[in-house]
């Protein structure tokens, strides 16, 4: 009698602990977080910057692209790192890179807050779209210009 | 009495706890299945969602930069003027050129006048509406489909160029000592920036200062 009692408080223990098994919660904190990188990205990329009709993905590519790019370079990195600041999770830095296809040595970056490259062995969250600019009075090979724009979410410390 | 039962009954208990705990293996395992699935599925929802959004968001940049770029050409290539179908070339250009992105299959069709509208708007500007049949797949099978894009842009092209049609008629016409300064201010309401140049030929500049660097000579 005592046996069966014990094997079944073993089982019921069991079903407890499989309820509260940490597993899916982490999975689901991921797809949040995952998510967020996503939010981040559509929001750099369709927001504008104050006082100019560009979205922060569409003048960082200018600056990347053009000899006299719409938006200065440091008051874009200051109005990116002031966004940033707001819709960042808390504890999180975000890396915002864009870099040419036809010239993969031509990259723009900005890491927020300043905590450096994201290690390896650190959980990265990762979006990535590209911005594609038109250019007038060219060859159609030369015609359109493409960016690739990549952000990484990763835990800042 | 007690220790001639006992032997029989550990027995059955061993495999009463046997079938019982292979029983909640088993439901554990289905369970855990089913979570991990649910998951996978959601996660790849999540991402045909934001490829989806990525590209209609960057062609909706693609539209807006395209027209921008034919109202250029148009502008300084008075042999042809035609601006949408140069923005159907444009954005077409661009959409050949595909998508990559890993686990997905994107398929997004070229656009024609049926399935893209360019509207003058009264202006002189132009607004421009698409539905493009794209789908983007997951290799898991989650499909998101369709890519609207709705873009309305400031330079106001058809006035420019009747404004610049305007002067250089009257330029070549009539005799006005101070035309370019009568034109600019007349036309400074409008926010409209005349200048006539006598290089060999006559060149008429009309410059959009509110909305931005657009010429048409």
């Amino acid at each position: 009698m005592a046996v069966a009692i014990m094997f079944l408080l073993v089982v019921l223990i069991g079903v407890l602990l499989h309820t509260f098994m940490l597993t899916p919660l982490r999975s689901s904190t991921d797809r949040q977080l995952q998510l967020k990188s996503e939010y981040i990205y559509e929001t750099l990329a369709t927001a504008w910057v104050e006082n100019y009709t560009k979205s922060y993905l569409k003048a960082a590519a200018d600056n990347l692209v053009l000899t006299n790019p719409t938006v200065p370079g440091e008051y874009l990195r200051s109005a990116m790192e002031n966004t940033l600041d707001y819709i960042l999770p808390e504890g999180y830095a975000a890396e915002m890179t864009l870099r040419l296809y036809e010239n993969e040595n031509m990259t723009w970056e900005l890491i927020y807050p300043n905590v450096g490259q994201p290690t390896s062995a650190e959980k990265q969250f990762i979006h990535s779209g590209t911005i594609s600019v038109i250019r007038a009075e060219a060859e159609v090979e030369n015609r359109t210009i493409l960016v690739q724009a990549t952000l990484t979410l990763f835990w800042g410390g | 009495m007690d220790k001639k039962g006992a032997a029989p009954t550990l027995a059955i208990f061993i495999i009463f706890i046997l079938i019982c705990a292979a029983a909640a293996l088993a439901t554990f395992q289905a369970g855990h299945q089913r979570q991990v699935f649910t998951i996978q599925q959601l996660m790849a929802v999540d991402v045909v969602r934001a490829t989806s959004s990525t590209i209609e968001g960057e062609l909706n940049q693609t539209l807006q930069s395209a027209i921008v770029a034919a109202m250029y050409e148009a502008g300084v290539h008075p042999e042809n003027r035609d601006v949408e179908n140069r923005v159907i070339q444009f954005l077409n250009e661009r959409i050949a050129l595909g998508w990559s992105y890993s686990n997905e299959n994107i398929i997004v069709p070229l656009c024609d006048e049926n399935s893209l509208v360019l509207e003058w708007l009264p202006d002189g500007s132009m607004r421009a509406r698409a539905y493009l049949a794209a789908e983007v797949r997951h290799i898991s099978g989650v499909v998101a489909n369709g890519i609207s894009l709705r873009v309305n842009v400031t330079p106001r092209f058809e006035r420019l160029k009747k404004v610049a049609e305007i002067a250089l008629d009257l330029a070549r016409t009539s005799y006005y000592p101070n035309l370019e300064n009568e034109l600019n201010n007349n036309y400074a309401c409008e926010c409209l920036e005349i200048l006539i140049e006598q290089n060999g030929g006559l060149t008429v500049t009309v410059k959009d200062t509110f909305a931005g660097k657009v010429v048409v000579t």
